[in-house]
């Protein structure tokens, strides 16, 4: 059975956290107890993300810079892939010539991007801003495309009918229509753009981002702060998940009866 | 006002091609409440939606005011078997759309709108989003939609047919009302005899496929009670036509 939207509150997924702490200390405990490695407790980790040892940079600094690598690429997906998918729709032409290029971008995986990446943009942030937006596009890109083309046929009797502009019948009906699918196509996509935001970040941040300072506690051995970058970005997943993509589902489904 | 010429159609059905409709000759009379009657599959929502312009006739010519019909248009306003309500649309949102592109103030769309939901009763209504009508609601909301239109052509293909018997009597009442009031033309549609003899006052039989017009009726003043002698007169009558142009493969509703 689906679980109902309601269900997958942040009050609802409570318990789950608490275990997985739970599961975390039992974890470390037992690594560093027993085995003796340096495996971080919990409040280790929360406490690397509000103290930086000097010469280090703080670890909120490098999620404010992932957070607008992401958003930089993420926007640039979020207009490219409604207008294309609109364009899509509306000119069969445009269709032909482009639904293959959407299909193969959806094919690539993020990091296969790398090498072309670095050609165009070499480190830092053009690069992840880049990655971000082909890996976000094309679920964007597809599911305007096809929640635009799903829209109930006996609706669209009606636009030819009182004589709407073109203008009006895409903006009032189509649109609007189509909204279900695109929010869940913005969804996924915002999900595939973070997640290659972090890994990008490993290979081409150039000394910021979440992902590169994850990546440098191979060095540094300051596993807390990698733990703490971790739990940082499960925050900002969070965040995005619960309080801006589910309630706005919610209320687009609830305003059309579904 | 409105007429048919020489109208057939023909659907493409892998190789083969189903004649839907054949030879449709026909003239809708101003002012007139014209059902036409026929069993599932004679062709009747294709009619109907030629004459929308929805549909192109395969061979022949619909001319409203003698123009040809080429598209849909404000001039046919159609209410469909589905209320086909935008779903996101508030009911005062869904009507609002109509007068759109009208080169009246606000404050006039508004008191219209307000007056054809009074029309229909659903003056409490206008502020309810589609999924909390019922159907009935549903339908009585199409039926403003197409009443702002203003028209003087009024389309409506098996609207009620969705319906339970007992809201199907009420708003074919209302509906009666309603066009004795505006005084529209309606070209309606249905398979049930007894709601094309309470509200046309012309009825027209189509054969099932090809859809061909049978025979016609004048079904004036039978007045509302279907147990008086003229209704029921008429109503074996058209019952034994129907029983011989389209046979079995259907059950026609008894009563
Ligand atoms: N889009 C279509 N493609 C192919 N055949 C169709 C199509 N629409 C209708 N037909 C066929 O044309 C014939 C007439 O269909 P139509 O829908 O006009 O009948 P109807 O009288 O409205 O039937 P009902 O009472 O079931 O609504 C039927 O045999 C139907 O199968
Ligand atoms: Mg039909």
């Amino acid at each position: 059975m689906k679980t109902p939207l309601k269900g997958r509150s942040l009050k609802g997924s409570l318990p789950g956290l608490l275990l997985l702490i739970l599961i975390w200390i039992l974890i470390a405990l037992y690594q560093r107890e027993i085995q003796d490695k340096p495996f971080p407790y919990p409040w280790e980790a929360v406490q690397s993300i509000f103290i930086t040892p000097a010469a280090h940079t703080a670890l909120l600094i490098h999620a404010g810079v992932s957070l607008l690598r992401w958003i930089g690429g993420y926007g640039i997906a979020l207009i490219a892939g409604i207008s294309w998918g609109i364009a899509i729709w509306r000119f069969p032409l445009f269709q032909r010539l482009t639904e293959p290029l959407v299909s193969t971008i959806q094919l690539i995986p993020g990091m296969a991007w790398i090498p072309i990446t670095l050609i165009l943009f070499g480190l830092g942030n053009g690069s992840t801003i880049f990655m971000i937006a082909m890996t976000s596009l094309p679920p964007v890109v597809v599911n305007t495309f096809t929640g635009m083309q799903q829209l109930d046929p006996g609706l669209l009797k009606i636009p030819p009918m009182l004589e709407l502009t073109e203008k009006q019948r895409l903006t009032r009906i189509i649109i609007p229509g189509a909204l279900p699918s695109i929010i869940g196509g913005l969804r996924i996509g915002a999900g595939n753009g973070f997640r290659v935001l972090i890994s990008a970040e490993m290979v081409v941040g150039s000394s910021l981002g979440l992902g590169y300072s994850m990546f440098q506690s191979r060095w540094t051995l300051d596993y807390a702060s990698a733990f703490g970058a971790l739990l940082l970005i499960i925050v900002i997943g969070l965040i995005f998940e619960q309080l801006i993509f589910l309630p706005l589902e919610h209320r687009i489904l609830e305003k059309r009866g579904l | 006002m409105l007429t048919f010429q020489n109208i057939s159609h023909e659907y493409p059905s892998g190789a083969e091609t189903i004649t839907a409709l054949d030879g449709i000759n026909l003239r809708v009379n101003r002012g007139e409440f014209l059902t036409i009657l026929g069993p599932s599959g004679s062709g009747k929502s294709t009619l109907i939606h030629i004459a929308g312009g929805f549909i192109r006739p395969s061979r022949g010519e619909v001319r409203l005011h003698d123009v040809p019909v080429e598209k849909p248009g404000r001039d046919r306003a159609m209410v469909f078997q589905d209320a086909n309500l935008f779903p996101w649309m508030s009911v005062r949102e869904n009507l609002r759309l109509v007068l759109e592109n009208e080169p009246v103030s606000e404050e006039r769309k508004q008191e219209k709108i307000v007056e054809v939901l009074d029309l229909v009763g659903l003056k409490d209504f206008d502020s309810s989003l589609p999924h909390q009508l019922s159907g009935g609601m549903k339908q009585k909301v199409s039926i403003a939609r197409a009443l702002l239109m203003d028209s003087p052509l009024l389309l409506m293909d098996e609207p009620f047919s969705n319906l339970d018997e007992r809201t199907r009597d009420r708003l074919n009442r209302d509906l009666l009302e309603i066009w004795k009031l505006r005084g529209q033309t309606i070209l309606f549609v249905t398979h049930s005899i007894e709601e094309a003899l309470r509200l046309g006052t012309r009825t027209l039989l189509l054969s099932k496929r090809p859809g061909k017009i049978v025979q016609g009726w004048d079904t004036r003043d039978l007045g509302e009670d279907i147990s008086a002698p003229p209704f029921l007169e008429i109503y074996r009558e058209i019952h034994s036509t129907m029983e011989l142009c389209c046979p079995p493969s259907y059950k026609f509703e008894m009563r």
